[in-house]
């Protein structure tokens, strides 16, 4: 392939880069975060997949089987198991403004110096080659593609010009105008973008490998699994050993956390804690997906190749298509090496520029008098500047390691031998976050003895032999000879040194640790490391600092770092929140620890605490004060939550109770007028039953036909009575919920023959003429039969009642709609006036144009009307004009 | 001297069966005898009857018994007629408003025909 065509499409993704970073940071100054979501965070966690992942993996296939896998199973292990931990350091460094591995270490020992400066050489000397690796990997897969070997000078050479933008890159994205608190929201943005696009690269290079070179996954074992070497690597008689999966899960799962770009990525720029709880099955998940073609893509790679030494499995991901000239996947493929070379190559100089600027070369400055003098207040423009050559320093130094050294080491060696480096912070680190009783000596002794066996075991040895692979001379081999005695049988070169040193590290840093003694700031650090959830929120922590401040000096300093601006309105933010003038000449405790936190978010916090030692006149505390401020502050922050939560009980509760009451004064007062309606109506019939009985008892001369009508009265009272009491003891079971329903399929016809004739009666009194019609045959209608006559009945009796005297008419019609019976029963009636329509249902409402007919019902009918709908879950639905009619219309489910 | 068969007694309340069985009372007791089914009724009737004593239901349609009664109390000061409730309210408040409209008799709904009668005729006797 041509290779200016693929110059251009590198630099064209490059470019794709830029944009989305370019996108993300937009989106940030409108407030609104791209990144702060799991899958963002879960994505940039998987820039631990480099190159050396791409291409090495398949490499490492044909080697060793299976156990390519441990470095996998490392981070899976962290995220599944070991979040916890995870979650402990991203709250330790939010809360106390961390921003780097060497920060973290460096400010649990007391924010002592020289572990900052150690965990940055040692992150350096880790990292470089680590870079120079990806730079490899992006110039050999180019070399590949293209078929063109570069020129010897490192100008005929793309890598270097890749390199440079990348430099650009991180200039651009990693260095903008710092401000306090700040992530690089773009660069992990586009390192998201970066890791899918590797993800689905690899994808598709294993199903043009495994479906369309080979006939799915069972063919490619029938066709490939027959070599002699991949037999060795995957039978585990034949291979090194457990210890050799133990050790290398292990040194993974630490670096996952402890790579300077790791914790960038997981910590530093870590948005919200909680993203971690979904990131706990996304990265795992991630790792599975671009593990699955490896094996099929290393088989088909050794058949195919098998004998051409010249061409390495670490290759096979490009090779591979390129043998059959599927040039497109292999350029698909290149890409996807691409963007993980690069991903790394941005997020590890980041990381590493800001250690060596924050925990190294700042404080350096800072030791010197003259310079502080003079310097203090404008330390960020050093910061920024230093940072800046920090980064073109650091990937020259990458491509320089390429061009000179890389060629000793194989792509999966300078990984794991990065690995084996950066192990070395975990000892101190997670002793740190859960061991009070450790301290500043202990650690670097450890520190340094891990990193001298890692040294001498795996870098010096390479360096000093020649090209035939004899040491230099005689004394250096017998050097090595003699710690060639501690191998052990079973363990590779990277797990012979891993464990040596781990275990030398953790007995070093554990032994002297209990042999020295914890100085105030030390032991004030472990107390906030240790028990960070106990002692600080997510917003604020406690003051520990003692001495005199002067506040405009602090202000300065502060001004210094983010503008005057920005902080004057958080100075006047903080002034209101804890109630300080900063008026006064002195200086809050409260306010020296606010700057101090505020700028060691931008310089580290070994910076930020010489700054502020070198303005304020501080006197030491004592680990006695601090204990008793801390437990004060514990106090505070349990008694806040006891009160946060009893004050929501409480309120709970409070509410809880307001609704009963209102619910029982609102049952209360309806049924009080139920209750006084009731009687009212019980009262008048019985008024009449009195009267009339004494008018006859007290009159013996009543003529025959006068005494016929009173007791015909009496009796018709009498039957009143009866029917209201009948009524609200029907109306109360429906409303208790006491009812039954007896559903049964209705046959409509029979029902409308029933209730007619039961209103036949009271329709030939009032000459209303009764009619009915059904539109439809409907079967499977089930109902309540008796309480569907007792509505019917209710019905057509109201609608009797006010028909008009001359030709009136009532019309029931039963029809069916989408999921509705509908019975309507309609009236050529007096009708029912607007501003009626909507009490007529109410208990003992009735209508005041019914005084003219005088026909007194109970009043409940309607209400017990609407029950009867109700309880079968169905509808009402009432239209009426004065004079015209009225219309009710009742929709049953069916 | 006025005979009691010149005095009008009107009855209004909106039950038939109590009208009929107040309407045979009064007569019996030689009273001339109006009837009205609600207060608006009531209020005409009075107008062109002027009747001597009402007897008035106060839950009615339209215009409730209390209203006839301030009616007639404050436009008629001096020839007022006598008012007497009939009603199913029955409670102290209820009682007492009436009172508190001029009313010069409140008997609680079922009532005691022959107390009614007893009392009417009272009223009766102090008007002749």
């Amino acid at each position: 392939m041509n290779g200016f065509v693929i110059s251009v499409i590198s630099i064209s993704y490059l470019g794709f880069l830029f944009y989305l970073a370019f996108v993300a940071e937009r989106f940030k100054s409108k407030k609104k975060s791209l990144i702060d979501n799991p899958f963002v965070y879960a994505l940039s966690l998987s820039v631990y997949c480099t190159a050396w992942t791409f291409y090495g993996s398949v490499g490492r296939v044909n080697q060793t089987g299976l156990e390519f896998l441990s470095v996998y199973i490392g981070p899976t292990l962290v995220m599944l198991l070991g979040w916890s931990v995870l979650r402990k350091i991203i709250r330790i460094s939010h809360v106390y403004s961390i921003t780097s591995v060497a920060d973290f270490i460096s400010a649990r020992y007391g924010k002592y110096r020289s572990l900052g400066v150690w965990v940055t050489i040692i992150s350096l000397l880790a990292g470089i080659p680590y870079i120079g690796l990806q730079i490899k990997a992006i110039s050999k897969t180019f070399e590949t593609l293209s078929g063109v070997t570069a020129g010897q000078y490192f100008y005929q050479e793309p890598a270097f010009y890749i390199s440079m933008l990348l430099v650009a890159f991180t200039l651009l994205f990693g260095t903008r105008k710092v401000q306090a608190n700040e992530t690089h929201e773009g660069m992990i943005f586009a390192i998201a973008a970066e890791s899918i696009f590797k993800l689905l690269a690899f994808l598709a290079v294993g199903i043009f490998v495994t479906f369309w070179m080979n006939n799915g996954f069972v063919d490619v074992f029938e066709k490939h699994y027959y070599q002699k070497e991949i037999e060795n690597a995957f039978d585990f008689e034949k291979q090194t050993g457990y210890g050799n999966w133990f050790i290398h899960i292990l040194v993974s799962a630490c670096s996952f956390m402890f790579l300077p770009r790791q914790f960038q990525v997981a910590v530093v720029e870590n948005q919200n804690e909680n993203n971690l709880k979904q990131a706990i099955w996304l990265l795992p998940l991630y790792m599975f997906l671009i593990n699955i073609f490896v094996i099929p893509t290393a088989l088909t790679g050794n058949s195919i190749f098998a004998g051409d030494s010249s061409i390495s499995a670490d290759n096979y991901v490009i090779e591979l298509p390129l043998s059959v000239s599927a040039n497109v996947i292999a350029l698909i493929a290149y890409l996807g090496g691409f963007s993980a070379a690069t991903g790394m190559i941005i997020v590890e100089t980041i990381a590493i520029s800001t250690m060596l600027t924050n925990s190294l070369i700042l404080p350096s400055l800072l030791e010197n008098k003259k310079f502080k003098e003079k310097y203090t207040f404008k330390i960020i423009n050093f910061a920024v500047w230093i940072r800046r050559a920090a980064i073109v320093l650091i990937v020259l130094l990458g491509f320089f390691y390429y061009k000179t050294v890389a060629s000793y080491f194989s792509l999966v060696s300078i990984g794991l031998i990065a690995f084996v480096a950066v192990s070395q912070f975990a000892p101190i680190i997670l002793g740190g976050i859960f061991w009070k009783g450790a301290t500043k000596t202990g650690a670097l002794v450890g520190l340094i003895s891990g990193f001298t066996i890692w040294l001498f075991s795996l870098i010096l040895p390479s360096l000093l032999t020649d090209t035939s692979g004899q040491y230099i001379n005689t004394f250096i081999a017998g050097f090595f000879d003699f710690f060639a005695h501690f191998k052990i049988q079973g363990f590779d070169d990277i797990s012979n040194t891993a464990f040596w040193s781990i275990v030398i590290n953790s007995l070093l840093y554990f032994v002297i640790s209990m042999y020295t003694e914890l100085t105030p700031s030390e032991a004030k650090q472990a107390l906030l490391f240790v028990d960070v959830f106990k002692y600080s929120t997510k917003e604020g922590q406690s003051v520990l600092w003692k001495g005199k401040a002067r506040n405009e000096h602090l202000i300065e300093l502060l001004v210094s770092f983010i503008g005057s601006m920005q902080a004057k309105e958080e100075l006047e933010d903080f002034a209101r929140k804890n109630n300080i003038d900063l008026k006064d000449v002195t200086a809050d405790p409260k306010l020296v620890s606010y700057v101090e936190n505020t700028i060691s978010s931008i310089i580290g916090t070994s910076t930020a605490r010489m700054l502020v030692a070198s303005i304020t006149k501080e006197e030491v505390v004592s680990i006695d004060e601090i204990l008793e401020v801390l437990k004060r502050s514990q106090k505070i922050i349990e008694d806040n939550q006891e009160l946060k939560i009893k004050t929501q009980q409480l309120e709970k509760l409070s509410k809880e109770l307001r609704n009963t009451n209102e619910k029982l004064q609102k049952s209360d007062t309806i049924k009080n007028e139920f209750l006084t309606t009731v009687t009212h109506e019980i009262r008048t019939p019985l008024t009449s039953i009195k009267a009339l009985t004494e008018i006859i008892y007290d009159n013996e001369d009543l003529g025959f036909d006068q005494k016929k009508i009173f007791l015909n009265t009496i009796i018709d009272e009498t039957d009143r009575l009866s029917r209201l009491v009948n009524q609200v003891l029907d109306l109360e079971k429906y409303e208790s919920g006491k009812h039954k329903l007896i559903k049964k399929n209705i046959d409509i016809p029979n029902l409308i023959d029933t209730v007619f004739l039961r209103m036949e009666e009271l329709a030939k009194e009032r000459n209303v003429k009764l009619k009915s019609f059904i539109h439809k045959e409907i079967k499977d209608f089930k109902a309540d039969e008796d309480k569907l006559i007792q509505l019917l009945i209710n019905l057509l009796s109201n609608a009797i009642k006010f028909s008009r005297p001359e030709k009136g008419w009532v019309l029931l019609t039963v029809d069916t709609s989408k999921n509705n019976v509908i019975f309507t029963v309609e009236d050529n009636g007096v009708g029912i006036p607007q501003e009626m329509q909507s009490r007529i249902f109410e208990k003992f409402y009735q209508a005041d144009n019914q005084d003219s007919i005088k026909e007194k019902g109970s009043g409940l009918g309607l209400s017990i009307s609407k029950k009867i709908v109700e309880i079968h879950k169905g509808n009402v639905k009432l239209e009426s004009m004065p004079d015209k009619g009225t219309k009710v219309m009742v929709g049953f489910p069916y | 001297m006025i005979q009691r068969n010149e005095l009008k007694v009107l009855i209004a309340d909106d039950e038939p069966s109590i009208l009929m069985s107040l309407e045979f009372l009064f007569k019996k007791e030689g009273y001339k005898v109006l009837i009205a089914r609600d207060g608006q009724e009531a209020i005409n009737m009075f107008d062109l009857e002027q009747p001597a004593i009402m007897i008035l239901d106060i839950m009615m349609p339209n215009v409730d018994g209390y209203k006839v009664c301030s009616y007639v109390k404050t436009n008629f000061k001096t020839r007022a007629p006598k008012v007497v409730f009939l009603s199913a309210k029955n409670k102290d408040t209820e009682i007492e408003h009436g009172y508190e409209l001029g009313a010069d008799l409140y008997i609680p709904k079922p009532f005691s025909t022959r107390e009614l009668i007893k009392k009417v005729n009272l009223i009766a006797t102090d008007m002749l």
